[in-house]
């Protein structure tokens, strides 16, 4: 008899590539604001 | 054999074993940061003032003031949507609730599209405002209560997380939105519609795919390894409150000053920021350098929504309200103080914490109102208590916007015609500890009966069974 192994949903890399997918516009839209930011220190 | 559960159901995202809970803060951020560009519609003004004069204004162009109404119809449809239905999305679920969100936001967008090209104004208050506030409401609490149910260990956390994202969203939103005017500027278009129809589509898609990817966990389900606490904190409750017999507590009400009021006081300054900074430092700071200032500040605002929640989870979330009240009253009767001496380094250091306890306010109520009104209903009470941000909306500007000119209107000095502002600042957040001073437990007689409880679950345990 098969042994019963529990339904993977998830991997690591479905991981990574989702946080990225979130991350790197978020990233942007944060760099972006500092650079304006910095002109309060000019 | 059973047939498969539909698409959309919410029987079909509950979550199997092996699930990684940690794919669903990803996909509650997919969400929030499309949304949280509402907080950027402002970068849409100048270009909407000139749509038929390209160049500069005429006479049939829209006025600033008529432009106004667009963002503040959004934010009370927020409100609205996110307390009428609250029972749906509890009832649906977060796939449905997430996908019609961005059905309404991405949608919004391109009737607002038709609206600049038509050039008429209603399209724009019925798409962006109306229909793309919906989408808003709906989209701000469903991921939010999902992501409860998912770290029980770490509700101030996993709320943070995706209401930070919320104020990230404008950090996107707003260099996005001139990239592609400057794009699609024109001769004959200042390249608003255009950009309106792109941003529509793209959060539509993102949204979607945070809705397709998000899951539920199965009843019963708990972190691997974590053991609910024996003894909770006192106000950290393991019995559940109906939606409907919440507003019937003295808690839910006390909350939604609580949010009010300190949403109030932060409002009230953030639209004010930019002016009040060259105004307070006459000469010493340029426009550049208050835009700068802008920028920083709402650095601060996404920041302390993931700072302040997570800090909740140690501290304590009524003492955590505490903090911000008790600081905040400190912070607002320092500022004119700051602009009496001089120091420009102090009074933006008073303000980015203000800020950021602006931003905290947000992200740690969902989790305030999951230790006191229990998990199951917390989206629904969620969307309730955040018509107290539309008050909120409609008191800060006003209160500061009046006082300011009320001042000056009888002589007092621009630069220090926000000391009397920041005193009243103060003074609601007197009134705001208090209220969380308040907040006790539920009395039990407004908790679900226990075969109540029992019986939702052993639904929802046969529908992950089916989902299995």
């Amino acid at each position: 008899m098969a042994e019963i192994v529990p339904r993977q949903h998830s991997n690591g890399w479905l991981l990574i590539v989702f946080w990225l997918y979130v991350g790197v516009p978020l990233a942007w839209g944060v760099i972006s604001t500092i650079g304006k930011s910095m002109a309060l220190f000019k | 054999m059973t047939a498969a559960p539909a698409f959309f159901s919410r029987e079909r995202i509950v979550a199997g074993p092996g699930f990684n809970r940690w794919l669903v803060p990803p996909a509650a951020l997919a969400v929030h940061l499309c949304i949280g560009q509402a907080y950027a519609f402002s970068v849409f003004n100048a270009p909407l003032t000139k749509v038929i004069g390209i160049t500069q204004s005429t006479p049939d162009d829209w006025k600033l003031t008529t432009l106004g109404w667009i963002f503040s119809l959004a934010i009370v449809s927020l409100g609205l949507s996110a307390a009428f239905a609250g029972r749906w999305i509890e009832k649906v679920g977060p796939r449905v609730a997430m996908f019609a969100a961005a059905c309404c936001f991405g949608g919004g967008f391109l009737v607002s599209a038709i609206g600049v090209w038509a050039h008429q104004i209603w399209l724009l208050y019925l798409g962006y405002g109306v229909i793309g506030g919906c989408g808003l409401g709906i989209g701000y609490v469903s991921p939010v209560s999902t992501l409860i149910k998912w770290f029980p260990d770490r509700r101030g956390m996993s709320t943070g997380m995706a209401i930070m994202g919320f104020g990230g969203g404008a950090m996107i939103g707003a260099p996005l939105s001139v990239y592609l005017m400057n794009s699609f500027k024109s001769a004959t278009s200042v390249g608003v519609a255009e950009t309106f129809v792109v941003m529509g589509i793209v959060y539509f898609v993102s949204m979607c795919i945070g809705a397709f990817a998000v899951r539920l966990p199965a009843a019963g389900w708990k972190p691997e390894g974590w053991v609910a606490p024996a003894a909770p904190k006192k106000l950290v409750t393991s019995n559940h409150v109906h939606i409907d017999q919440a507003l019937k507590t003295p808690q839910f009400w006390l909350m939604w000053w609580v949010l009010c009021l300190n949403v109030t006081a932060g409002i009230g300054v953030i639209g004010q920021a930019s002016v009040m900074i060259q105004e307070s430092f006459s000469g010493r700071v340029s426009a550049a350098a208050a835009a700068g200032f802008v920028g920083l500040m709402s650095l601060f605002n996404m920041g302390g929504r993931f700072v302040w929640a997570s800090a909740s989870d140690y501290l304590g979330r009524k003492t955590t309200y505490y903090v911000f009240f008790a600081l905040g009253i400190f912070l607002y009767a320092m500022v004119p103080g700051t602009g009496h001496m001089g120091s420009v380094a102090l009074f933006v250091l008073c303000y980015l914490v203000i800020i950021s306890m602006y931003g905290g306010g947000f992200a740690t109520i969902p989790a305030y109102i999951a230790d006191v009104f229990g998990t199951k209903f917390v989206g629904g009470i969620h969307g309730r208590i955040l018509t107290a941000w539309s008050a909120a909306g409609v008191f800060g500007p006003v209160l500061v916007n009046y006082i300011r000119q009320y001042q000056i209107d009888h002589g007092v000095a621009k630069a220090d015609a926000y000391t009397v502002t920041m005193y009243i600042m103060a003074a609601l957040l007197v009134v705001g500890f208090l209220c969380n001073l308040f907040i006790r437990p539920v009395h039990e007689k407004h908790h679900m009966p226990q075969d109540e409880v029992t019986e939702t679950d052993a639904i929802a345990l046969a529908a992950s069974a089916a989902a299995d």
